[in-house]
């Protein structure tokens, strides 16, 4: 069986994978509290393009984003229609809504939304897919988040593979004693799960012995990559010098 | 010879009030190949379990001078490596590299020494192969194999294996018995296979109803054929079995 899992394609090689993990962190983040302060179409669609750039340099299959992107479309219109119609309301008293003004703030509100949405996807998509998952709790760790979060986070990974195994196997068990592929009756799927449920906690007990034995005790180990090295830098300036492009154009306009 | 061990009044009882272990005395010698036998469900995982604390009973363990106990807890599991008898409950991490490496990084070595150490096991026990795969697509066998390496190279004074050689082909469990044999460390090794692990150990205790039976050398337990069948572990309807073929066991 073969897990699909975030950081799947974190073993690939590029620019962006060799990054300092706390390079990526800060970066990421820096990006996200920048992109939702700008509100202007062409200031975010600067971003987008570096955002874009930065997933082809990273190597990651386009189709691992357009699947997140999909994902999130739903969403993002829902949000931003739920935004436009609140938006409405709120001017509706003062302002008559000619076609004109109702179009206008169609672009004006929407569209930028679902832009920020999109690059925010794109950018936390690429950070943990090219990324190391223990990696990134390393660098997180190392920026000083708390080590509650990082290490339930690790938990959480550490189980969710356990879970899925479990999974497969008790379907596998299940599927050996039945004769059809479809799984037939309701009060299976019970049984199924309750099966999965119980055999997952079995197993974590054991697995977080096995954990204890080998000398965790809920610190954080370390990372594979952990050396700023001149691409650290070189991101840097890039990254400063994209940001003053945007501000230098939105002057301009 | 100086002890590495020494196990005295031990007791333990599950939370469900199951009483695994009473009484437990034991003393195990500094590089020895010390074997745990005894029927299913005597308590010989549950004792393994004790050596490096994750089960904590009433009585008293010493590793190596050092009280097992909370505050030694970290000291206790660098000096003393387990091996679980399911390698399933031993391997989480998404690769093998990570697998291995997980130990040595809770010990805190560098990136560089982890990968270095990680390479050289995986090199030694013939498992570079793997490196990068999930250890959920490897073979049984191989399963074992890396179980093994994770708690090899965290390079531990005492090593506790619990059925290594279970569910293994002849192959295998020959790799297995030339790597534990060239071990320079304590070795404790829980087995079923009593014919097996009467050929390597040095000692042997038998375990029966969470109870040691006895102590003593291979040969002692071997010839006392009483005691095995009473804890249903006689071997010799096994040697009937292939006599036909015309070997004789008894000759040497
Ligand atoms: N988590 C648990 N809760 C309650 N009882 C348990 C638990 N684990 C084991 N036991 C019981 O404790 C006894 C000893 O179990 P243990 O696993 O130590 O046996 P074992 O000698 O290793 O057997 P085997 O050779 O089959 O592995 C058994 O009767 C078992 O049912
Ligand atoms: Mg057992």
């Amino acid at each position: 069986m073969k897990h699909d899992f975030i950081d799947k394609y974190s073993t690939l090689d590029s620019s962006v994978h060799r990054l300092d993990p706390r390079t990526k962190v800060l970066f990421s983040l820096l990006f996200l509290v920048i992109v939702t302060s700008v509100a202007s179409i062409p200031s975010l669609a600067i971003y987008l393009l570096f955002a874009l750039v930065l997933v082809i340099i990273s190597k990651v299959p386009i189709h691992f984003f357009i699947e997140k992107i999909m994902l999130i479309t739903p969403l993002a219109f829902l949000f931003s229609a739920f935004i436009y119609i609140s938006y409405l309301i709120e001017h509706s008293r003062s302002f008559s809504i000619s076609m004109f003004s109702i179009h206008y703030s169609v672009l004006d509100t929407i569209v930028p939304i679902v832009m920020k949405i999109y690059i925010s996807v794109l950018i936390v998509t690429l950070l943990v897919s090219s990324t190391r998952f223990n990696d990134l709790l390393w660098a997180l760790r190392k920026l000083k988040f708390p080590s509650i979060v990082t290490t339930l986070s690790k938990l959480v990974y550490t189980y969710i593979f356990l879970f899925i195994d479990e999974m497969h196997r008790t379907m596998r068990a299940y599927r050996s004693r039945t004769p059809i592929r479809r799984i037939s009756r309701i009060k299976a799927y019970g049984s199924i799960t309750a099966g999965i449920l119980t055999r997952s906690m079995n197993r974590s007990e054991y697995i977080y012995k096995a954990m204890m034995s080998r000398g965790f005790s809920g610190e954080f180990p370390e990372c594979r990559i952990n050396r700023f090295k001149s691409l650290d830098i070189i991101a840097l300036f890039l990254f400063l010098a994209i940001i003053i492009l945007e501000k230098f154009i939105s002057w301009k306009m | 010879m100086e002890n590495v061990i020494e196990i005295s009044n031990l007791d333990y009882s599950y939370p469900d009030g199951h009483r695994a272990l009473s009484g437990i005395n034991l003393e195990i010698k500094k590089g020895e190949i010390f074997g745990i036998i005894g029927p299913t469900g005597a308590g010989k995982s549950t004792l393994l379990q004790h050596l490096n604390g994750l089960l904590l009973g009433n009585g008293e363990i010493i590793i190596d001078n050092l009280r097992v106990e909370k505050k030694n807890e970290k000291a206790i599991r660098e000096k003393v490596g387990i091996v679980f008898q399911n390698p399933d409950d031993q391997l989480f991490c998404p690769t093998v590299f990570e697998d291995i490496a997980f130990g040595l990084y809770n010990m805190g070595f560098t990136s560089r020494e982890v990968e270095e150490k990680v390479t050289a096991i995986l090199e030694k026990m013939n498992l570079s192969r793997l490196r990068e795969l999930s250890s959920h697509h490897l073979s049984f066998g191989e399963k074992k194999r890396v179980a093994l390496a994770t708690t090899l190279v965290m390079n531990p004074q005492v090593i506790a294996l619990d059925e290594p050689f279970a569910n293994l082909d002849y192959g295998n469990i020959m790799t297995v018995i030339d790597m534990i044999r060239q071990l320079p460390i304590t070795r404790i090794i829980i087995s079923q296979d009593i014919l097996l692990a009467l050929s390597i150990c040095n000692r042997i205790a038998l375990l029966d109803k969470g109870k040691i039976i006895t102590v003593a050398q291979p040969e002692v337990i071997a010839a006392n054929t009483h005691i095995l069948k009473n804890a249903g572990l006689d071997y010799t309807p096994y040697l009937q079995l292939i006599r036909p073929w015309g070997f004789d066991f008894h000759k040497n």
